[in-house]
């Protein structure tokens, strides 16, 4: 029962249910403001009946010609309302907005150690695109598997051929 | 280019924070090129970045009279002037720019964007205007209407909205008209214009035409449509467009404005009793009466049950329905229901063809393994009758297939999570309440459910080592019900501990456990350990705001000083960069054509900088910096560094909002146990906190002594007033009862004792004094502030004694809390001796002919005081013992020595502080020896059966003779407490087997002859060893924690009494 309705800003007050997770990162406000300034439609909330925070998605558009895509900056679910298709939700909007934006394909960084997460991308059809090695600091640092999902402008599927050599966090746009 | 490669060295010192180097590099540049300003400019950056504040400014005041045009030093005067806060500046550098160069685009673009920083939307729109005639490009048009706009929302006058409303929407008018509309933004803010002045139908028109199709991406043109059709009430179409949107989607709100929709619809036709349904269809024509409306959710239902993911929705919006129909009909004097009062069948069960227990449970078997399930049917719980729980709660017993009372060994995941949520069910429903269950049963329940958690590890062992653990729910509700005995009997907050302890040792992703640590350690006063937990839940940014009521304060209350001033820096850090950065959101917003996201911003803005939390932090932080300092000279220096002004209350009382989260403890606790927000209205009069440092305030703004006089005055009858009302009104904290509650305040410590009448008193001798120099009439209030001292005094030793008596953790805790407040009147009574002797001083420099000082020369003065009081102290034995005190002499007349006397006092009640910190140590470090461990000697035989438990559970699967291994040591644990033995033997008994616990890593017998509980510990160790040790490990260290809390809170006590060193010097 997705209500998916815009980030707003004092939806920040109460995110706690699900950025309190460890694996959910709170960024500092700038970086929350920089979306909602630059791509408002991207940052979605997934609200509760009783107006809890089940989860919220944040993304952006970007790139150039063929390379023009949707891409996911972060995708978190609440521990409570896990496995209820909340994350399938929200990503069928940053598809379908992608989609409207007339953009190739979506993308989307992982840990490779989030199977979870893996396995759930797997099921909505993005696949394995290329690695990026040591994407993710930390101790020590952790590669990041790029995956990918085509829209419908890209008839032929060339954005999800996948590559077979990793690439180094620096190169991921040169590629 | 030349320029650019001369700068580069600057720019790239400045990036990695060499600022003295970029400082000489700059120098260097401006001796061969005297003309770059930009490297001024950079060097002013340096300057600033190492507080050198001054000089910066001068340097940019020169660079801003040559008005630069080029970018790079005006980018890098921008940054300067941020960093000042001095957004104006900003403008004003671009307008010259722009003067020189009227035509430059890129100038005139900065300039724009310095209006909005300045939100200055009168200029906005002329710049914006000029952008557009200067290049036709639509952004620069539509940042005009925009300002146009705010120009709207910021002001409440009719009339002038009457203006530029119509101004706005003339100027996107043209632009459709002339076919010129080339982004969805465009017609975004249209909307908005039309909205504004609730132009409902011309939105509509826009919605129907090819622009509206536009509206795709932050909402959609139905979405858009169904807002304005609720602003005009159109119920028939809001009714037939939800209609059909349900059908594809599940949204929550759509469901419940298609109930709205029905009942607006039966309210206004009449027809609450079923017409004829079968003439219609019910998903293409508009609801005449509740009946259809069943019909059309049934239908959906069918619909959807064909869906992968199970909608909530669906299933929800029946009891959605339900709890509508049953108020409409209470609204309505129930026409079908009148005739007898519980007889008839209800209006809702009527409608629904089922009773709110039968759709609850039907919800609940659908999803009852679900975590949330509870959460979403909370809001028809409370429509329950007490017979009718009964009934929900016995049923939901047989769903699960078990007799309450019995073991329960969930055979897989799912059943597992359907007897946990069965559980928190009963919880919610008060079943475990303290006034429904006995202590007995409760601790019954506690093991099994313990003993389940195991059980059910089995279940999670497949989950993904970063989630939470499923069977963590069951420790939860082992806390919760903790937490009832806690209520009761404070000593159980222990266990909570060791269990959250215990549970999230092996589990270090559930932030659950983690926030309830930082909870009850702060309850215990534990607010180091506390501390702990607040770094492992990394709170940070927004959270210090929205959480940080949960640990400042309390690390305030516990003396914790050094942790409480980095969380207080951390969290003003937050807002002051927020305040300066938020401008750059709104830049960026016009920038992407975010127009909607402006007003946004705008309030967002408002709200954190009115933010209560922020207030606080601000104050107690002052408070901090000043009552730490050691000498009356740096009072002075620092409170002259706060911008204080005593006449005037910066605080806009009306304005500010509270950021907290209270919803951040996530339970099933029945709702009277919830942390709620109460709406105090604001307190009748500012209170005043902080006067002692307003009345420093040497260099305020204030020119004549006598009003200064007259703003003390007023500071300190607000402040009684204020005092009055409070203890009038008999303000009570939060009950224990309430889970997550937000600390207590320490303002109840400070209404139960002297504290305040102290500070008033102390403050009317200085009002008094500086009032009439000459006169005497000050004695009598410092007399009087030196009796509540003693009072205080008094208090302190009362909490003690209790700690010497029962060295419980809980009589640490107020001790400390107490003593605290205590040092933190010393301190404020030696900063008012010090504004006494300096009044007094000046008094006799003036009778002695001098002309009147100046203000500047004052602080020197200040220094030559200081003599006289400690001049007169050696001179005038202190009172040494204090405890039978007469104290102040009231026969001496001269004002110095009663100054002296009160710094006496002061230093020797400081000293007995130091004394009772000390002692208080020694006895913690007893008390520690004593109870480190789980292998405590308790008279409680309930308290006895969770410990024995604890360390003599069984494993899940163990075998016979294990259990009754565990039997025969539980038998013989509880023999072994009916032995009347010295306590003190006993707990060298216990002391030497845990030792031996920790040392034996594989099980071997210990064979103690002639203790029998030795016999039999090998047996039980054979299956339980590991775990029990993991439980006394967890005792030593939650034990540790809170120790180690209550020393660092002495030991900073004691410190933060050097203040009895506290000099005029």
């Amino acid at each position: 029962m997705t209500t998916l309705r815009a980030f707003t800003c004092d939806d920040m007050f109460k995110f706690n249910n699900v950025n309190l997770d460890p694996l959910t990162e709170t960024y500092g406000l700038s970086f929350y403001m920089q979306y909602l300034a630059h791509w408002p439609e991207y940052f979605q909330v997934a609200e509760s009946p009783s107006g809890e925070i089940m989860g919220y998605i944040m993304g952006k558009a970007e790139g150039h010609g063929d390379k023009w895509h949707g891409h996911v900056t972060a995708l978190t679910v609440a521990p409570d309302y896990r496995r209820l298709g909340i994350a399938a939700d929200l990503m069928a909007w940053l598809e379908d907005i992608s989609e409207k934006k007339r953009a190739y394909f979506v993308d989307l960084f992982v840990r490779v150690s989030n199977t979870v997460a893996i396995a759930m991308y797997l099921r909505l059809g993005y696949i394995v695109y290329r690695t990026v090695l040591e994407y993710y600091s930390g101790n020590p640092d952790e590669d990041a598997y790029d995956m990918r999902k085509a829209l419908s402008r890209d008839v032929f599927k060339t954005s999800v051929v996948p590559l077979k050599q990793a690439v180094r966090p620096e190169d991921v746009d040169n590629f | 280019m030349i320029a650019e490669r001369r700068l580069r060295p600057i720019y790239d010192l400045l990036d990695f924070n060499n600022n003295k180097k970029a400082i000489q590099e700059a120098d260097r540049v401006l001796k061969k090129s005297p003309e770059l300003d930009c490297a001024r400019v950079l060097k002013s950056l340096a300057l600033l970045r190492m507080g050198r504040d001054y000089e910066a400014e001068q340097l940019l005041e020169i660079v801003t009279k040559r008005a630069p045009c080029d970018d790079a030093t005006l980018q890098a005067m921008t940054i300067c002037f941020r960093e000042l806060r001095a957004p104006e500046k900003i403008c004003t550098i671009y307008e010259e720019a722009v003067k020189k160069e009227p035509t430059n685009e890129e100038l005139l673009t900065h300039l724009f964007m310095s209006y909005v920083r300045v939100y200055n939307y009168k200029k906005q729109q002329h710049t914006a205007m000029s952008l557009y005639k200067l290049k036709t490009k639509n952004p620069y048009y539509f940042w005009a209407v925009m300002s146009i706009v705010m120009q709207a929302s910021d002001t409440d006058d009719k009339i002038s909205k009457s203006i530029t409303l119509p101004l706005a929407e003339r100027m996107v008018k043209k632009f459709i008209d002339d076919n010129k509309i080339d982004a969805e933004q465009e017609i975004q803010l249209y909307v908005i214009i039309l909205e504004m002045q609730h132009k409902y139908q011309e939105v509509l028109d826009l919605l129907a035409s090819p622009l509206g199709n536009m509206l795709q991406s932050y909402y959609t043109s139905d979405q858009k449509k169904i807002e304005i059709l609720l602003a005009m009430q159109q119920w028939d179409e809001i009714n037939l467009l939800l209609k059909q949107l349900l059908i594809t989607s599940d949204s929550w709100q759509n469901y419940v404005l298609y109930l709205n929709s029905v009942f607006a619809l039966v309210s206004k036709n009449g027809n609450a009793e079923p017409v004829d349904l079968a003439s219609c269809d019910v998903i293409t024509s508009v609801d005449m009466c509740f009946g259809s409306a069943a019909q059309y959710l049934s239908i959906l239902a069918e619909k959807k049950s064909a869906l992968s993911h199970k909608s909530r929705g669906v299933h929800l919006v029946r009891l959605e329905f339900y709890v509508k129909l049953r108020e409409w009909e209470k609204e309505n004097g129930g026409s079908c229901s009148k005739d007898s009062s519980r007889t008839s069948t209800p209006l809702a069960d009527k409608i629904l063809d089922s009773s709110l227990v039968d759709l609850l449970l039907s919800y609940y078997k659908v999803f009852a393994a679900t975590p949330c399930v509870l959460k979403d049917l909370k809001k028809y719980l409370s429509y329950l009758s007490p017979e009718e729980v009964n009934v929900l709660s016995a049923a939901l017993w047989k769903i699960n297939g078990i007799e309450e009372e019995e073991e329960f060994e969930p055979r897989d995941r799912t059943s597992m999570m359907q007897f946990i949520s069965c559980l928190q069910f009963n919880r919610y429903l008060g079943k475990y309440n303290n006034d429904v269950m006995c202590k007995e049963s409760k601790m019954a329940l506690i093991l099994r459910l313990t003993r389940t958690y195991y059980h059910c590890e089995l279940y999670t062992a497949d989950q993904a080592p970063a989630e939470i653990k499923a069977n963590d729910a069951l420790i939860l509700l082992v806390v919760y019900l903790l937490h009832d005995l806690y209520v009761l009997e404070p000593k159980y907050i222990k266990y909570i501990l060791l269990y959250l302890h215990h549970v999230s040792s092996r589990n270090h992703y559930n932030f659950n456990l983690e926030l309830l640590s930082l909870y009850y350690y702060h309850r215990i006063g534990a607010s180091g350990a506390a501390h702990m937990c607040y770094e492992n839940l990394d709170m940070k940014h927004i959270q210090l705001d929205s959480l940080g009521y949960l640990h400042l304060g309390p690390l305030l209350n516990m003396a914790q000083f050094t942790l409480a001033a980095n969380v207080a820096d951390a969290t003003l850090k937050f807002f002051t960069i927020n305040y300066k950065d938020n401008a750059d959101h709104l830049v960026l917003s016009y920038k992407f054509g975010s127009f909607l996201k402006i007003k946004e911003f705008h309030a967002f803005r408002t709200r954190l900088n009115n933010s209560v939390h922020y207030t606080l932090t601000t104050i107690e932080k002052m408070l901090l910096d000043v009552l730490h300092l050691t000498s009356y000279r740096e009072v002075l220096g620092t409170v002259a560094t706060m911008s204080i002004n005593p006449g005037q209350d910066n605080i806009l009382w009306d304005e500010l909002r509270d950021n907290r989260d209270l919803n951040v403890f996530n339970s099933c606790n029945p709702s009277h146990m919830k942390p709620e927000r109460t709406t105090h209205p604001p307190p009748p009069l500012p209170p005043s906190s902080n006067e002692e440092d307003k009345q420093n305030g040497d260099d305020s703004t204030l020119s004549s002594e006598s009003s200064r006089l007259e703003v003390l005055k007023s500071l300190i009858g607000e402040m009684q007033q204020v005092y009055d009302k409070m203890r009038n009104d008999q303000l009570k904290p939060v009950s224990e009862e309430v889970q997550g509650s937000p600390p207590p305040s320490r303002l109840f410590f400070y209404l139960s004792h002297s504290f305040l009448p102290h500070f008033l008193s102390i403050s009317r001798a200085v009002l008094t004094l500086a009032a009439q120099p000459e006169g005497s009439g000050f004695e009598s209030h410092v007399v009087e502030s030196v009796m509540f001292l003693k009072r205080d005094f008094e208090a302190v030793e009362e909490r003690f004694r209790a700690v010497q008596t029962e060295g419980v953790w809980a009589n640490h805790s107020a001790l400390i809390q107490v003593m605290n407040l205590f040092v933190e009147m010393i301190a404020i009574t030696n900063i008012m001796c010090g504004v006494m002797s300096a009044i007094l001083k000046q008094a006799k420099s003036w009778s002695t002919g001098k002309s009147k000082e100046q203000n500047a020369k004052k602080k020197k003065k200040y220094k030559k005081t200081a003599t006289t009081p400690s001049d007169n102290m050696s001179a005038d034995s202190p009172p040494k013992n204090n405890s039978t005190d007469s104290s102040i002499p009231v026969e001496i007349k001269e004002p110095g020595p009663i100054l002296a006397n009160v710094i006496a006092i002061t230093k020797e009640l400081s000293g007995q502080i130091i004394n009772i910190t000390n002692a208080c140590e020694e006895i913690l470090d007893e008390h520690f020896q004593a109870h480190h461990n789980l292998n405590v000697v308790v008279d409680d035989p309930i308290e006895q059966e969770l410990v024995t438990y604890l360390l003599n559970h069984k494993e899940p699967d163990e075998n016979k003779t294990c259990e009754e291994g565990n039997q025969l040591a539980t038998k013989v644990e509880n023999l072994r407490l009916d032995e009347n033995k010295p306590v003190e033997t006993k707990r060298v008994e216990m002391e030497a087997e845990s030792k031996q616990d920790a040392a034996e890593t594989s099980s071997t017998s210990v064979t103690n002859a002639g203790d029998p509980a030795a016999a039999a510990a090998p047996v039980a160790h054979s299956c339980s060893h590991h775990r029990k040790q993991d439980w006394i490990t967890c005792s030593v260290r939650v034990n540790e924690n809170i120790m180690n809390s209550f020393r660092v809170s002495y030991n900073k006590l004691r410190l933060v009494n050097l203040f009895k060193s506290f000099t005029f010097e």
